[in-house]
């Protein structure tokens, strides 16, 4: 079966099949201790060269004994910020994630200045770090569709 | 300085109801407990698993003669989706064993907007 993700919160077919493999992968976690990773995902990095807001994640994750911070980052495994963070430079704007009552299970708004622009599917990954389920690709000619048109 | 986020408009979170938003690359969740907005980070301590997406529930209790039990309507615990830890959401603690405490914010009202700060 080949990894299928989608975008314009139709994540849903991407969600599904991966399901099972998933919550096998959520039940396996549930002997560990509180904050127990068998990985450390900054043994070998640099943590000064990390962009501000990492670290401070970074941090509050290590004050509250979480395991390690991992940031959000789309489904073929781009880093999120990496995709957005030129965009917000580019057209000067904020773009965010956000969701009320009604719709978080499925999917969220992508926002761009406080206001919702598209839908996008969501979940926790087991490792700890959310994976929004459409490809970087699909994300910034939404945004830049967005934008363009507004 | 934390800055100040956006997170929804008040007349999207009537009592009962929650809102989320990545805030920096966390997710921060903001809870309506009968009037009050309270917002924590939407990571279990235990295992990092979507704390904030649970359900909400009142709690268990022991009355005052050691005797009988009592039962808190206030639905202001939720419960981890992932393996059921149960964190208050308006300290964060958790209701079970309070050396776990996951990330709290200011939340203001602003115009009819709700925020965060972080």
């Amino acid at each position: 079966m080949t990894a299928r993700s989608s975008s314009g919160g139709r994540g849903h077919t991407f969600a599904v099949w991966h399901g099972n493999l998933t919550m096998d992968s959520i039940e396996a976690l549930r002997s560990r201790s509180p904050g127990d990773d068998p990985e450390d995902p900054y043994a070998d990095v640099d943590l000064s060269a990390l962009p501000a807001w990492w670290r401070q994640a970074i941090e509050e994750f290590e004050a509250h004994d979480l395991r390690p911070y991992r940031p959000p980052r789309f489904a073929d495994g781009t880093l999120a910020h990496e995709v957005i963070a030129p965009l917000e430079a580019e057209f000067e704007v904020e773009i965010d994630f956000a969701s009320v009552e009604t719709d978080f299970r499925e999917a969220w708004s992508v926002r761009v200045d406080g206001q919702p622009i598209a839908a996008v599917g969501r979940r926790r990954s087991p490792e700890g770090y959310t994976v929004y389920e459409t490809d970087p690709e699909d994300f910034e000619v939404q945004v830049r569709t967005a934008l363009d048109d507004g | 300085m934390a800055e100040r986020h956006k997170v929804a408009a008040e007349s999207e979170l009537e009592p009962g109801d929650r809102a989320f938003v990545q805030i920096d690359g966390i997710e921060v969740a903001v809870f309506n407990v009968e009037g009050e907005y309270h917002a924590m980070a939407n990571y279990c301590v235990h295992q990092g698993g979507p704390l904030c997406e649970g359900n909400l529930t009142g709690r268990y209790g022991m009355a005052d003669d050691g005797w009988s039990w009592t039962y808190d309507v206030t639905e202001k615990n939720v419960v981890c989706p992932w393996h059921g830890w149960k964190f208050d959401v308006t300290t964060g603690e958790n209701i079970d064993d309070d050396r776990y405490v996951t990330p709290t914010y200011e939340v203001e009202v602003d115009d009819g907007e709700v925020f965060v700060r972080r």
